[in-house]
């Protein structure tokens, strides 16, 4: 609600309040965000780039000609759609059992949603430990079930070292989903069930007709949230795979950070960036269209 | 209030029971096993079977943990940086967030567009031109250049949290002191903030956990060992061969536990703030 009298008298005011806020967000990312266009057209290996080393858009053209730059598009876009998925349906599946009313709700609860107040570095270390190919409790578990003999050395093995790391990201992350949408849930008319039930509607028909469409708009939110954070991710794949092996796990924020501080190549890691960012403002906007879409009928 | 649970997605109380505990036992049993592999002699940490059960006289690893360790170091920084990430950011947040709430003005929704598109970007983006301005500002290998960039990013989140809990507190209170000829400033700090504290409170402890985890910012902008937070530190053990693996699940606790029993504390406020954040 605003102020009708107060907001009158000094125009300057709401300005002075955002300005110093502002002022933060325009040095340490606007600026940065800007530089780096400027630093993606230069042939640059130091990290200031000299006039006499612009390159205009090669940065651009070695990306697109690099097939690391290809294949680590597809890991970044497998590993955002799967974890993404993967916690939205979790989450929905935790909240949906979690909304029922039952004796010790709220221990249960706060055993479901233990994960996203673990510090990635810590899940990072403890999911290390679980995955170790001779003494990990995964490959105890794997051998209790038996569905396998021998160890996998989950994360050096190129086949299973991205399925790995998007685990402990779909680990830490599904609770959030858990909590939003069981707040969704909670949200409900009741009368609209007691409707259907008059009406003799199946669960299945008024999950599909009364909660799906209730959530929906809670379910958008959560996806673009997964979405933007998968393409975020960085220290759990950083701390377990550095990328590897073989690229396996080289999600775009890696590749950049790698290009940069371990092979040098400023300019392309910039113009990398760039792709990166792109993709992340795709994704909103397709979210945002799709929210837009559903207000419309 | 118990008809909204009418509609039962598990058939039967023992279903659901099951399920939920289900859920519960997968979320939970990471945390649990590195507790259980912290409380453990080292050679039991290789046997096989392994041990399910922690040994809870093993409790001496948290004092071989700092005896052997620089965590505290590692903790004196991370409650450094994270004080300082959440002083600046909960501070310059309060003022943004009643702005947005309370005055309607040119630019407003730029700027709340702005404040969204901070938090769309990995920060793996904004690290190398962030490195070339904090070498020029002569500010690597310094705490402050973390606190710095850390806050711009976790600014944005605290004034969706706060100002979701101001847009609920009604207006009239403060109208009234605006007639008697309070100038707005004024309400905001005897009226509006006290109301608040709430989330004040919710977006103090999010910023200071948030900046508990931070990793990235610290190893690149503060690499110097004695600049060490706690993240950096832990992360510096894999691969490195030397540190048992008790000592290493020790350190998880002690850097997890904090953050798990503040996130269970507020996780209702917190996930309200976030996603509020997205809708507008």
């Amino acid at each position: 609600m605003p102020h009708p009298s107060g907001g009158r008298r000094q125009a300057w005011l709401p300005y002075a309040l955002v300005g110093p806020l502002l002022a933060l967000i325009a040095l340490f990312v606007l600026y940065p965000m800007a530089h780096g266009v400027r630093v993606s057209l230069y042939d640059s290996r130091d990290l200031v780039p000299r006039p006499d080393e612009f390159a205009g858009l090669a940065n651009f053209a070695w990306l697109w000609r690099s097939p690391a730059t290809v294949k680590s598009v597809r890991v970044t876009v497998l590993y955002v759609a799967v974890t993404t998925a993967a916690a939205t349906l979790i989450g929905l599946a935790s909240a949906l059992v979690l909304n029922a009313s039952f004796r010790g709700r709220a221990l249960f609860r706060a055993a479901v949603t233990i994960p996203w107040g673990t510090p990635l570095v810590a899940s990072a270390l403890i999911w290390f430990w679980m995955f170790d190919p001779q003494y990990g409790v995964v490959n105890y578990g794997v051998r209790l079930l038996g569905l396998g003999t021998q160890g996998i050395a989950w994360l050096i093995s190129p086949q299973w070292a991205l399925p790995a790391v998007m685990t402990v990201d779909v680990w830490r992350t599904f609770p959030f989903g858990t909590l939003v949408l069981l707040t969704a849930l909670q949200g409900i008319d009741p009368d609209l069930y007691g409707a259907s039930a008059v009406d003799g509607a199946g669960r299945t028909a008024v999950f599909r007709h009364i909660v799906l469409p209730s959530i929906r708009p809670s379910l958008l939110i959560l996806g673009l949230l997964y979405t933007i954070w998968g393409m975020k991710r960085f220290d759990t794949i950083w701390i377990l795979t550095q990328g590897g092996p073989a690229d396996a796990t080289n999600v775009l924020s890696v590749f950049i950070y790698r290009e940069a501080f371990r092979n040098f190549r400023v300019g392309q890691a910039s113009a990398l960036a760039l792709v990166g960012a792109g993709l992340g403002l795709l994704a909103a906007i397709a979210y945002f269209a799709l929210e837009k879409r559903d207000e419309h009928g | 209030m118990s008809m909204g649970r009418a509609w039962r997605t598990v058939p039967g109380l023992t279903g659901t029971y099951l399920l939920a505990g289900l859920f519960a036992v997968g979320a939970a049993f990471p945390l649990y096993w590195m507790v259980v592999a912290a409380l453990q002699p080292g050679r039991e940490l290789f046997s096989y079977p392994p041990r399910l059960l922690p040994r809870l006289g093993e409790l001496g690893v948290f004092g071989r943990l700092f005896a052997t360790q620089p965590m505290l170091v590692w903790l004196a920084n991370t409650v450094l940086v994270a004080t300082g990430v959440a002083l600046i950011s909960v501070g310059l947040a309060v003022l943004a967030a009643y702005a947005l709430s309370r005055f309607r003005f040119p630019g407003r929704t730029g700027i709340q567009f702005v404040l969204l598109l901070t938090q769309m970007l990995p920060s793996t983006v904004l690290i190398v031109p962030l490195f070339i301005l904090f070498r020029q500002l002569h500010m690597l290998n310094t705490r402050t250049a973390i606190v710095l960039a850390q806050a711009a990013l976790v600014a944005p989140i605290a004034v969706w949290i706060i100002k979701a809990f101001m847009d609920t507190i009604p207006v009239e209170i403060e109208e009234a002191a605006l007639i008697d000829g309070c100038s707005p400033l004024a309400v905001l700090g005897r009226i509006t903030l006290p109301l608040a504290a709430p989330s004040i409170v919710a977006a103090f402890a999010m910023s200071f956990f948030e900046a508990w985890n931070v990793f990235v910012y610290a190893l690149t902008f503060a690499p110097d060992r004695e600049l060490w937070v706690s993240a950096v530190g832990l992360a510096s053990w894999i691969g490195e061969l030397t540190t048992p693996v008790e000592i290493m699940m020790s350190g998880a606790v002690v850097f997890a536990l904090p953050s798990v029993v503040v996130f269970l504390a507020l996780q209702q406020r917190l996930v309200g703030g976030l996603s509020a954040g997205a809708l507008h």
